[in-house]
């Protein structure tokens, strides 16, 4: 695919760059060695200084496993009952109710039988 | 075989003199590849030397024959960053802040530089010279990226593809169209010699 002439021309192309870059200012080439010094000086600084974001990192992901754990750990809470509403539930008369609702509308009944005749009752005993 | 873990595993005085030889040896090739990239020498420099940071960082140990690769691999993420950066300034800017930026880089450093040579370089240089770094800057960045390292710095095309973090049969693409529109563009000035 690819012939002499392309050899050559590829050749001749490389030579051009590489006086390019011979020809490049010295102000650049004073630049250039002052940055690739500059580079080699910083990543032994930065070797150097711990470096504080994977600690962090780390940190972070303990304190949330942490959570976690705490939160799963916990047990479900139920809201307690209100407390009249247990007090309606412990009523005997509810059991009762319960069971035979006939009975204690015949007991009510009786109650305020009971209740009519209680002065009559007293009013004879008086005469 | 001694020899050779002793290759790998020089004294660590000898290694930093090497890579700093390395260094040395790409730097100006480096800055030229940001400078086709960025079009403007300051950029150029600031890309040179955070990929030199990052190469001695994460690198410096690497045995000598997979230097080259990664240095330029390294590079290469920090044009696409500039270029990324760039992509996103210009979006939150202003349309007409947007036009005052695109004149606020000054006139194109490689033209500058071929203007200011002495008639005697100029002539060195010549046409072909002027044609190429048209021809150069007009090739598709990534056309360009795999042209100069395969050619240039004389990368395989594994190595160019560790650089360039692209698959070995794109390497060849590019490499190949770069060649050709460097032929088209190229071959009456090339022929003239």
């Amino acid at each position: 695919m690819t012939s002499n002439n392309d050899f050559d021309l590829q050749d001749r192309i490389v030579r051009q760059l590489e006086m390019e870059q011979n020809a490049l200012s010295p102000a650049i080439t004073l630049r250039l060695d002052r940055t690739r010094r500059q580079a080699q000086t910083d990543s032994a600084t930065t070797q150097r200084t711990l470096n504080p974001w994977p600690w962090l990192a780390t940190a972070g992901s303990v304190s949330l496993a942490l959570l976690l754990i705490i939160e799963l750990s916990q047990p479900s809470v139920v809201p307690p009952p209100d407390s009249l509403d247990l007090d309606l539930l412990t009523l005997s008369e509810f059991d009762l109710l319960d069971q035979d609702p006939e009975f204690m509308l015949w007991l009510a009944e009786q109650e305020e039988d009971l209740l009519n005749e209680a002065p009559s009752l007293t009013t004879g005993e008086s005469s | 075989m001694t020899a050779q873990a002793q290759l790998a595993e020089p004294p660590p005085a000898s290694r930093e003199d090497t890579l700093d030889e390395f260094l040395r040896s790409v730097q100006r090739r480096a800055f030229m590849l940001a400078r086709y990239a960025t079009r403007n020498d300051d950029d150029a420099l600031d890309i040179v030397q955070d990929a030199m940071t990052a190469f001695v960082r994460h690198y410096r140990t690497k045995p000598a024959g997979q230097r080259a690769p990664l240095f330029f691999r390294s590079l290469n993420n920090r044009i696409i960053d500039f270029h990324r950066q760039k992509k996103r300034r210009s979006i939150w800017q202003w349309p007409w802040s947007r036009t005052e930026d695109m004149h606020s880089d000054g006139p194109d450093p490689m033209a500058v530089e071929a203007s200011n040579r002495q008639p005697a370089a100029q002539a060195e240089h010549g046409e072909f010279g002027h044609a190429l770094q048209q021809a150069l800057q007009n090739l598709p960045e990534r056309q360009r990226q795999v042209f100069l390292l395969r050619a240039w710095q004389g990368l395989s095309v594994a190595e160019t593809a560790l650089a360039l973090d692209i698959s070995s049969g794109s390497i060849k693409t590019h490499y190949f169209r770069a060649l050709n529109t460097l032929r088209e563009q190229l071959e009456q000035h090339h022929d003239k010699q």
